[in-house]
């Protein structure tokens, strides 16, 4: 259980100074270097934070930074004497061919007292109640993250419901048209389903198992169309929700580590940059600047829905 | 239609935040990216892999409960007086190192005609407070009977004595003492030449080295129309060559140092009937500051080796004099690096040829020399790439070279023909390959 507990943290400071220098690079090197690359880091480091096990190499002797935790007490549970009350023990006879009370591994030791206690039920020792401080340590890590599991599922599923019941299979021909052509263009070879939803405003991507791209009901058209839909698409072919569904876990497991609460919002902001860069390649200079107006006005109609619910 | 779209997890929602949006529309902007170098990806990687070996936890040890005192119930031991342990100091490693030059060597350090003795020795104390720190004590004493000492210390590192001999360096009168100190733990065979002279009654300091590159090998040589003779002293070029030797010599008041400008590596070939040759191949640095190049630009071939039979010389070769070819079309000799000679039977005469380096850029380049018995000469024979694998089973040769876009190398197997030409016989693409069509062919 401490062994838990011990990795946890281990791993919980070992990730909290990976965070922190790849926020480091990437915010120094991000106009010189792709995001990808962090994206690739950011799995990585995702990958060893998910399993709390320790990795030892053989050879290893010493971590560079050693922290000394300390150590709640012990569990104290009365262990039962050989000596028990119901159990008399043998007669100590000095007939040492099998083991006697007071002998351990068939060595005798001297035991004051022992004739006059043989066969006489020994003392019961008093049951005082004790605290393990690492078995209630164990119990909260596991109740947080519990909780950050359920509630995801719970998001999710209630997102499912809302799917159901307000979404819709596209029938405008040109968007359709303009998401096969795309898919094609990136040559995927099983594509997401493309649904409209009422309540949408902005178009995005969802769903791990069986992905959709989500189109807002009839207020995208033309280039606007094409650029979300290479976005979404993009989004797709990179497999960026499964990125988000392991953070997401790394999160769970690390709900007490502010910095892991930071890295979610790092990983997300890279794969939008990343996936950008990747969309970009498939276009011409002259149109990243509609590519970018497609961007603003989304951010611009998220605005107006944020500005009308508090105007309601 | 007022709904509120249930936020989920696994989806890609676009950030409305106007600083998310600002560094997105950046990066589009700031146009392509480029792949960030090797050792950034492994450093990044690695500290994402390792992440969980940077930091170990553990447990701090409680503290011991008290135990009750069970003192009075033991019963009471005798007391037993056991002799203390010898005291153990750590072993402190000394160097010490002395050498004597006495009637035998001649030194007359006064020039009052009678021998003097002179006893050099040397301490180095690596465990002393102040580091690693020596002492040099010279003490001479004078066919007079008077005994003088030169004394120094905390010159750190120098300790062993190579060389110590006296001459007539600085004064045609006496002679002075010179003295090659040795580095301690110096890979390269560092050394340190200290001059000293018997100046109104005391041994006074005439030179010590200051440049950190000078090696072991100190002499002395005749000066030219001058009773004194001059100082040769090694400096290291590079570990593979030869060094390069500055004269000094003494004008009176001080010195005039004269550096060589070549260093002279020197290499033994045996040709027909065992007889042995030298060459002395002559090298110089050239090229910019920053990128110098190792050259020779001469290879002299003796008779005999070359320390023994100096006057014995049978030919001269110069760079210049050899054509270029279409692979190797410069006309030098490259001594970068270590491998720049190569010497073997090339033509299966049972005399050792030689080859030059003459382009280390590419297929390391060899310029091959053979020997000519009847003109008792090598001449130029043919240039070939690399390290020349001979197979004397049918007496081919194999030429490993890199293809023209360095994926891969070929393996060109030749031959001689009857009137001692080169011929190319065939090319593979492994060197297992190529040998074994010469055993095929043979």
């Amino acid at each position: 259980m401490n062994q838990i507990l011990l990795t946890l943290g281990t791993l919980t400071l070992g990730g909290s100074a990976a965070v922190l220098l790849l926020a480091w690079m990437g915010s120094s090197t991000r106009g010189r270097y792709g995001a990808k690359w962090r994206c690739w880091a950011w799995l990585l480091l995702c990958l060893r934070l998910a399993v709390p096990l320790p990795l030892v190499f053989r050879g290893e002797t010493r971590a560079p930074i050693q922290v000394d935790v300390p150590n709640p007490p012990a569990v104290t549970q009365p262990v039962t004497p050989p000596n028990t009350p119901n159990v008399p023990a043998p007669p100590n006879t000095g007939d040492h061919s099998g083991p006697a009370a007071g002998s351990q591994g068939g060595t005798i030791l001297p035991k004051p007292g022992t004739s006059s206690s043989a066969g006489s039920p020994a003392p019961r020792p008093e049951e005082t109640p004790s605290f393990d401080a690492a078995r209630l340590l164990l119990a909260v890590w596991l109740a947080g993250a519990a909780a950050m599991l359920l509630w995801s599922g719970y998001a999710h599923l209630r997102f499912l419901s809302y799917l159901r019941r307000w979404s819709a299979p596209v029938e405008d021909w040109d968007a359709v048209a303009a998401f096969n052509h795309l898919g094609d263009q990136l040559q995927l070879h099983t594509r997401p389903r493309l649904l409209v939803c009422q309540g949408l405003k902005v178009p995005m991507l969802a769903g791990a198992l069986r992905p959709a791209i989500l189109l807002p009901q009839g207020k995208i058209t033309g280039e606007e169309l094409g650029f979300s839909l290479l976005h979404e698409l993009t989004h797709y072919r990179r497999g960026d929700i499964w990125l988000k569904t392991l953070a997401m876990w790394v999160n769970a497991l690390y709900w007490f580590n502010p910095l892991t609460w930071y890295m979610i919002r790092l990983v997300e902001r890279d794969t939008e940059l990343a996936c950008d860069e990747d969309a970009l390649r498939r276009l011409s200079p002259q149109d990243y600047s509609g590519y970018g107006q497609t961007i603003l006005a989304a951010v611009a109609r998220l605005q107006n829905r944020k500005e009308n619910t508090h105007e309601e | 239609m007022k709904n509120k779209m249930p936020r989920t997890p696994f989806s890609t929602p676009l950030s409305g935040s106007a600083r998310e949006t600002e560094i997105r529309l950046r990066n589009i902007f700031s146009g392509p990216k480029k792949r960030p170098p090797l050792p950034f990806l492994i450093l990044m990687f690695s500290v994402c892999i390792f992440c969980g070996n940077l930091v170990s936890c553990q447990m701090a040890e409680p503290d011991a409960p008290a135990l009750p005192d069970i003192s009075a119930s033991l019963p009471e031991i005798p007391d037993i007086s056991l002799p203390d342990p010898p005291k153990q100091k750590p072993e402190a490693k000394v160097w010490e190192y002395q050498a004597v030059l006495g009637d035998l060597e001649d030194v007359d350090l006064d020039g009052d005609g009678l021998p003097d003795t002179v006893t050099v020795a040397t301490r180095l104390d690596p465990q002393s407070e102040a580091g690693t720190y020596d002492t040099l004590t010279v003490t001479a004493v004078l066919g007079s009977g008077a005994e003088l000492e030169y004394h120094e210390t905390g010159e750190p590192g120098w300790c062993f004595i190579n060389i110590i001999y006296a001459h007539r360096i600085t004064n045609p009168d006496r002679d002075s003492l010179v003295l090659e100190l040795g580095a301690f733990g110096s890979t390269y065979d560092a050394a340190e030449t200290i001059v000293l002279e018997l100046v109104d009654g005391k041994l006074t300091e005439r030179y010590r080295t200051e440049n950190s590159s000078t090696i072991s090998g100190v002499y002395s040589t005749g000066g030219e129309d001058s009773p004194l003779l001059d100082l040769r002293i090694p400096v290291l070029v590079d570990k593979w060559h030869a060094p390069e030797y500055h004269t000094l010599s003494w004008n009176g008041t001080g010195w005039d140092e004269t550096p060589d400008g070549y260093f002279t590596d020197a290499e033994t070939v045996t040709v027909t009937g065992g007889r042995v040759l030298t060459l002395a191949l002559r090298g110089r640095v050239t090229g910019e500051q920053f990128g110098p190049h190792l050259i020779y630009d001469q290879i002299q071939v003796f008779d005999g080796d070359m320390m023994f039979n100096p006057n014995k010389l049978l030919q001269t070769i110069l760079p210049e004099d050899i054509p270029g070819d279409d692979r190797f079309p410069d006309q030098i000799f490259s001594a970068d690096g270590s491998a720049c000679v190569w010497i073997q039977d090339i033509n299966f005469d049972g005399a050792e040829d030689f080859a030059v380096l003459c382009d280390s850029t590419r297929n390391q380049g060899c310029r091959w020399f053979r020997w000519n018995e009847g003109q008792g000469q090598f001449e130029y024979a043919f240039s070939l790439a690399g390290e020349v694998e001979v197979v004397p089973q049918g007496q081919h040769l194999i030429e490993a070279c890199w293809t023209e876009d360095w994926e891969d190398k070929l393996y060109n197997i030749y031959s001689f023909n009857n009137r001692g030409w080169l011929i190319l016989e065939s090319t593979w693409d492994t060197m297992v390959e190529a040998q074994d069509a010469c055993k095929e062919d043979f």
